[in-house]
Order: structure tokens, then sequence, then C-alpha cells
């Protein structure tokens, strides 16, 4: 959930390459990206929602609630 | 009919060919969209594995802003956002020490009220004469198997849309075209999505199967309602022809596109120069493009 926390939305190419890189195979589906940022079915950039500000303050909300409810 | 639109994060990116042939056929049928202000993701492939909480609340503030509007009825084009929003609204009815603290970490009290529906169910409320009405060439010479995913229609209790292991919706709306669908068992498998990234080998050996017994039926078309599936089917095609040697080459496309062919829509009014797999042949033999 951190590119949602960060951008408001999905960012799909970042989720990939963050996945990817993680579990230590940077170019799986490299076959696959290219096509798709061809066509535009993947967007280079992340695009921002006028949202985040609230989701991150929701978010923060939850976590304190959550934290409290452990103690 | 006028709606709140959620598009949600796919619809923006990979399938964003989805986004262009629903505002199409939206269009044509009268169907008024108006985006939901300031929308943010509604977590549905990933709050849950983070908190439970969580993944009521991103749904819920989805569903507060389009309130807050003055809308009661919202469509959206995803079944993972559909199933979640569908989800969330019982959640919140029936359980309310979960409500009380939605209400606490919002400032606005959301109860649950919006009404959340895919766009298939408001087609089919519209009216099978109406789609025939704004038809201008029929779909005649595809053989289209309809495949809903696991998501529209399961769990029951919740989506409340069609019939559970034998959905019939887009079957009866590409009848209603002239195409032929045609009758199959995968109608509602599981092409493996919240996996694609992580064991993307079981995915192919799933949408493997999809393909395989859509093929067998002697579909030459598949159509879609679910930009996750559309996904997997259409783009991961080429890795599970070299996976399992086999050749399909069987375009995958969305309802709308093929409702939107059926309206007169130009082949990049609805999007189709962005599949992976060429609908070229396919349409091409029977003048559909």
């Amino acid at each position: 959930m951190s590119l949602a926390a960060r951008f408001g939305r999905m960012y799909e190419l970042g989720l990939a390459l963050l996945i990817n890189l993680k579990m230590l195979t940077p170019f799986k589906d490299i076959d696959l990206a290219t096509p798709m940022l061809r066509r535009g079915k993947l967007k280079p950039f992340p695009h921002s929602s006028r949202g985040v500000k609230e989701l991150r303050q929701v978010m923060g909300r939850i976590q304190k609630l959550e934290q409290n409810e452990e103690v | 009919m006028r709606f709140t639109y959620f598009p949600g994060c796919t619809l923006q990116t990979s399938g964003y060919d989805y986004t262009l042939s629903f505002k199409y056929v939206a269009e044509a049928l009268g169907i008024d969209l108006v985006e939901v202000r300031d929308w943010v993701c509604c977590g549905a492939l990933s709050a849950s594995a983070t908190s439970n909480l969580l993944s009521v609340a991103l749904p819920a503030l989805n569903l507060s802003h389009a309130e807050q509007e003055g809308f009661d009825q919202m469509i959206t084009p995803c079944p993972a956002c559909f199933s979640r929003f569908k989800a969330t609204n019982v959640e919140l009815k029936k359980n309310s020490g979960l409500r009380e603290k939605i209400h606490q970490v919002f400032d606005y009290k959301y109860h649950g009220k919006m009404r959340v529906y895919h766009p298939l169910e408001v087609f089919l409320e519209i009216g099978l004469e109406t789609v025939q009405e704004k038809m201008r060439r029929k779909l005649s010479g595809l053989n289209i198997a309809c495949y809903y995913g696991c998501l529209l229609t399961r769990p029951p209790e919740v989506c409340q849309f069609d019939q559970v292991e034998d959905p019939q919706s887009m079957d009866s709306i590409v009848h209603a075209l002239g195409g032929q669908p045609v009758p199959w068992s995968f109608k509602t498998e599981c092409c493996g999505n919240a996996m694609t990234l992580t064991r993307s080998d079981m995915v192919l050996k799933l949408s493997n199967d999809i393909l395989r017994e859509a093929k067998e039926a002697g579909a030459n078309v598949i159509a879609v309602a679910c930009p996750l599936c559309q996904a997997n089917l259409d783009g991961r095609q080429r890795q599970i022809e070299e996976a399992y040697q086999i050749r399909y080459r069987i375009p995958v496309l969305y309802i709308t596109q093929l409702m939107g062919l059926a309206f007169g829509a130009s082949p990049k009014e609805i999007g189709l120069q962005k599949l992976l797999t060429s609908p070229q042949e396919v349409l091409g033999s029977i003048g559909l493009m």
C-alpha cells in the first residue's frame, strides 16, 4: 500500500519494478512491459490523486487506532 | 440515468481501452457519468493484507465522497473495486463496531447506503431492446466465450450479481447483438491475477486453462468485463503460448469494445489498437475492422 499512500492511486509500473527487485528478478516480464508501454497501457510516471492528503490522514488515524488497540 | 463513476486505478492505465469503450457505450445508451471527486485507490488488491480496517476504510472513503456530492448510485467497471465496494456496504450495515471505527477515522459519517452497480447490470436494466436499437452492425461470425472471472459473482451474498456459477449477462448482450455466445464451463474460473507479479508461473497455468477451454468450446473471441482478467488473457497470451508450446492467437475484448463495434464505433474510439493480441484477423475476416 506504500505506493497508494504516496500517490493516492496504484502506480502499476512502479509496483512491478518494486516486486521484481525484491524477488531478485529485475527483468521478469520485460517482454510484456515493452509492448504495454508502447501502447500506453503502462504509464512511465505515476499519476497523483488530489485526494492523497485525505488518504494519508485516514491511514495515519487507522494506524494510531490499531496501535492503541494493541496496547 | 445518472451515476457517480468510480474508474479505479487499472482503468487509468492498463485498462484504458476499457475506459474508452465503456464511456463510448455509456454515452450511446444515455448513461450520464460523473467521476467521484478526488477518488483514491480502493485497496482491492492489497489493503486487506495490511489491515482489515484499512480494507473497509478505503472503499468507504470513496463512497462517502460520492454521497457528499449528492449521489445514491455508483457505477464501477472493475470487478475488484465493485466487489470491495459491495463488501464494504454489507460490513458497515451489519457490524456496528466496525462502523463506529470508520466514523472515528473519517470526518464524514458514511452508513453503507450507496447502491453500487457493475455496467453489465445497468446495460441489462436499460434493456436488450434498447441495446439492439443502437446496433449499426451485427457481430455475426463471432463465436464468443463470455468470461466473467471470479470476482463479479462471488461471494454471491455480497455481489448479488447474476447466477453464481453460470452467469448470463454478457451472453445475453452478445446474443442480442448478433454474436454467438458459446457454452463453456470456465466462465467464472480464476485467472490468478492476485499473483500476477509474484507467481506468474501459476497465472500462466490458470490462464492457459481458460484459453484452452475457450478454444475447445469453439470460440474465436473471448469477451471479458474485468481489466485484470483482460491483462492476463490478452497480455500474457504470448508467454502462455511459449510456455505451453501452443498457438491460440485468440483476441480478448472487453464486452464494451464488442458493444462499441456493434454500435458503429471506429477501432480507435474503443481502443482496439491497445490490445496485445491483435483482433485484426478475426474481426477483419467478417468486416468489423
